[in-house]
């Protein structure tokens, strides 16, 4: 049982926030968004090291960015609870072994006593898969599914492998089925392996294959055949000399294109001569358009009279002249251009013939080259390679005829070497039946291992498989085991809840169409049995149906857990009418009566209904109860505890980085707390307001006057109440909203307001019997419980 | 029942059911029994670890 809880930094929790409760339950009270979720969390939280509902959402929500307060870090999130016997869990350290906090950590348990009202309805509306996965967070089952989970990723691992392994044989067994010409995959079989290279082998007259070992032996049989029928490589050699050879020889002499050029130039041979005088075309074109044009009759350049018609002729014959010689150039460029083309061709057979000799290894083809190579020299030395050059007839290079005659020899020689065209075709086919027998050898080598493999891996596979559906079944099983475990409670339960009413008989069953799971929910309605209670039932019986197997299962694991304690119920009997409600608050006080609870409420009637029924059950002795008055984003829940509150008061009022602001709230929603609760213990008249929310102007007026007509009081305390009564306004102007005037106020005067309203506190409260002054009789003396504290409107103050 | 516990009766139970099958060798169970107990049993490395060493012992012994 929980003795205390802090939570500090955590949800919207900001400043450390202390709830003592001495192995009481707590009821916790406030309105939506003030901070009662938070607490639970913070339970959760420190009991558990992790909360549900954040961490198993959705995967944009995570504990790591969304459990701190908005203000704070992860790092900064603080959580604690202290256990009867004094041991602690906490998120910053671990229990000492041998306490209840240990046993409680490492009994692993889930958040199997935490239940929240979002819960109820999604594990009941859900679909039976979604509902057994919503249902298994109140079951144990984190660690057999991570058993499970890693099972699975071994059988898929191994069946991931076995496909590959299968991929990888079926791969050579195509290799084959492509060698061998074989129609379809299926037809690859070793019987009809075996026929095909018989068949083939028959050809070649070598003896039948028997067996796959065989093959190497049977691919040097081929070999010697081959061998024996002649060299198939040199035939193909000399059968590409011959193609070569028949080219050269039809190939025409490059003296021809030699002449060519020769020939045309010595025809113009004046023209090429004459060229060192003759002029730019476009110059000269241009000094006859001058003169034309002008009509000059006087030479540009010395100014001397001239006969413009005779220069005009002479000039255009000039033209005549430079046009003549540029086709010649370019004709020359074209013939040499050529010339140039038909020795590179000589050039590239040449050392084709010699790359093919070197095989042969003729001196007489040798010869051939050499000559060709002279031949390429000489007319590339001789012919000449520009227009400029002096053409002389002589030099026209020769172009050795033995060339051909040595070609024809040579090709005459070497046709009667090659081989008859039927034996190129059998050694043909000898050699593509050898590559093909090396082909089937190396892959079904290669079969046959993966095969062996394969078989290794499949019993690997069929062993994780079996073990994991076997598990997963035992695991169901297992659950099913429980839900039949639990059936009778959830039933009585429920009839608790709703009796009088003609539903019940509800039963959950595993279906075992998933491999993960899924539960169906069956229930009667009226005359009606074994109906899924979606069908029938209203929203708030589905949330008490939840909340009665919840329940169940609660039950269930405390039976077999002596350790746990501890129920809490966040906010689940909303949706709940007031009759129905009072039943289900009566049958958890009843059945968890040595049960810690802790059962929070945004609903103020269920609140009230709650304080007069823990008076059944063991009252103050046994409950605590909490109201949240107020949650600011700064500060977290205010709650309706004095005794905690002022601590916190006390911590910002020590802590010189509290902002002036943030103090001023602090003490102004603190001294709220304080005349709220005196305006009960000293009846004051004061017009009621909905759900109690009264402001520091709504009492202090009355409460300052009554106070002072108690002269004792007034007499000892007239400093500290004049002064609240003076800076009362701080707690407006600069803790509730930002007033720009407000900012003049120093920190100073705000803390002498704190230490006032710490006194006033001090005054009014005492800390033995933990109450507030009270009327002791119509006079208006006020005494506390205890009687240390007494104000007596006459006579003088008595401490005790 | 913590979930350790909860799980080690899961355990049981299965390989109580796969013995009584003819297949399933005693060296199968407790291979699964010795993962669990040295709380190798979320660490698919391990099973398949353990898994391989079975099988080829089991080829070895047949």
């Amino acid at each position: 049982m929980l003795k205390s809880i802090n939570i500090e930094n955590l949800r919207g929790i900001r400043f450390n926030t202390n709830i003592d409760l001495n192995k009481k339950s707590l009821i916790i009270f406030g309105e939506n968004g003030k901070g009662k979720s938070s607490i639970v969390d913070g339970i959760e939280y420190a009991i558990t090291g992790d909360i549900k509902h954040i961490s198993s959402t959705c995967r944009e929500v995570s504990l790591k960015k969304h459990a701190p307060h908005i203000y704070a870090d992860f790092q900064e999130i603080k959580v604690e609870v202290e256990f009867s016997d004094g041991s602690v869990l906490s998120n910053y350290k671990e229990p000492e072994k041998g306490t209840l906090a240990y046993r409680i950590r490492n009994s692993k348990l889930g958040n199997i006593n935490i239940l929240r009202r979002s819960q109820l309805l999604d594990a009941i509306s859900a679909q039976p898969k979604e509902r057994y996965d919503l249902l298994k967070q109140f079951l144990p089952l984190a660690e057999i599914t991570k058993f499970e989970n890693a099972l699975k990723g071994v059988v898929d691992k191994f069946q991931g492998e076995v496909n590959n392994l299968k991929t990888e044989i079926e791969n050579h067994m195509r290799n084959i089925q492509a060698a061998l010409d074989i129609k379809d995959l299926g037809s690859v079989t070793s019987d009809n392996i075996f026929s095909i290279l018989v068949n083939r082998g028959k050809q070649f007259n070598i003896e039948d294959i028997k067996d796959f070992k065989e093959i190497p032996e049977y691919i040097k049989k081929v070999d010697n055949y081959i061998e024996c029928m002649g060299n198939i490589n040199r035939d193909v050699i000399i059968r590409n000399f011959l193609n070569l050879l028949n080219e050269l020889i039809d190939k025409k002499s490059p003296e021809l294109f030699a002449k060519a050029i020769y020939d045309n130039i010595n025809t113009k041979l004046d023209l090429v001569q004459k060229k060192k005088v003759v002029f730019y075309e476009e110059f000269l074109t241009t000094g006859i358009q001058w003169l034309q044009e002008e009509n000059k009759s006087l030479c540009p350049f010395c100014e001397s009279p001239i006969d413009v018609p005779s220069v005009i002729e002479r000039v255009k014959k000039r033209i005549n002249e430079n046009s003549e010689y540029s086709t010649l150039k370019k004709e020359f460029q074209r013939d040499y251009s050529i010339l140039q083309s038909e020795l590179k061709w000589w050039e590239d057979n040449l050392d084709k013939i010699r790359n093919i000799n070197k095989k042969i290894n003729d001196e007489n083809i040798e010869n051939l080259c050499k000559t060709i190579e002279d031949d390429i020299e000489n007319f590339k030395k001789l012919v000449p390679n520009s227009i400029q050059e002096i053409i002389i007839v002589k030099n026209l290079p020769n172009w050795n005829e033995s060339i051909y005659k040595n070609a024809i020899h040579l090709k005459n020689e070497y046709s009667n070497k090659v081989l008859p065209k039927d034996a190129v075709l059998l050694l043909n086919e000898a050699i593509k039946f050898k590559n093909d027998l090396k082909i089937v050898y190396d892959n079904i080598v290669h079969i046959n291992k993966k095969t062996k493999e394969n078989t290794l891996l499949n019993k690997k596979y069929k062993i994780a498989k079996q073990f994991y559906e076997e598990l997963v079944r035992q695991r169901k099983n297992s659950v099913q085991e429980i839900y039949d475990e639990i059936k009778n409670d959830i039933n009585s339960y429920y009839s608790s809840m709703h009796f009088e009413e003609d539903i019940g008989d509800i039963d959950l069953k595993i279906k075992d169409s998933s491999s993960k799971g899924s539960v169906i929910i069956e229930a009667s309605f009226y005359e009606k049995s074994g109906e899924d209670p979606r069908a029938y039932y209203s929203e708030s019986h589905l949330d008490t149906l939840g909340l009665a197997i919840f329940l169940a299962l609660y039950k269930r694991e405390c039976s077999k857990n002596k350790d746990l304690r501890l129920l809490i119920l966040d906010d689940v009997l909303t949706s709940v009418d007031a009759a129905h409600r009072i039943n289900i608050i009566n049958l958890i006080f009843s059945e968890f009566k040595e049960h810690q609870l802790i059962i929070t409420t945004h609903d103020i009637v269920l609140y009230k209904e709650i304080l007069e029924l823990e008076k059944l059950y063991g009252g103050n002795n046994k409950y605590r109860n909490i109201e949240i008055c107020e949650w600011t984003k700064d500060r977290g829940p205010i709650l309706d505890d004095t005794k905690s509150e002022i601590e916190k008061l006390r911590e910002h009022l020590t802590n010189p980085h509290t902002d002036k602001n943030i103090l001023a709230s602090a003490t102004g929603t603190f001294l709220e707390l304080v005349l709220c609760k005196l305006r009960y213990s000293l009846e004051l008249s004061i017009p009621a307001k909905y759900q109690d929310k009264y402001t520091i102007v709504d009492i202090w007026d009355n409460l300052y006057s009554k106070l002072k007509k108690n002269k004792e009081f007034y007499r000892l305390n007239s400093k500290v109440l004049d002064s609240i009564n003076v800076s009362k306004f701080i707690r407006n102007i600069s803790g509730c909203h930002y007033n720009e005037w407000a900012q003049g106020v120093s920190k100073d005067e705000i803390k002498q307001f704190t230490n006032n309203v710490i006194r006033f506190y001090e005054i009014v409260y005492c800390s033995i019997c933990n109450s507030f002054i009270k009327k002791s009789n119509d006079n208006e003396d006020y005494q506390c419980n205890c009687s240390r504290l007494q104000y007596n409107k006459k006579d003088q103050l008595l401490i005790s | 029942m913590d979930e350790k516990s909860f799980a080690s009766e899961i355990l049981k139970k299965t390989i109580d059911k796969l013995n009584s099958l003819e297949d399933w060798t005693e060296e199968y169970s407790r291979t699964f029994k010795d993962l669990f107990e040295q709380e190798k049993y979320d660490s698919q490395e391990e099973i398949s670890r353990a898994i391989g060493q079975v099988v080829e012992n089991y080829v070895k012994k047949y």
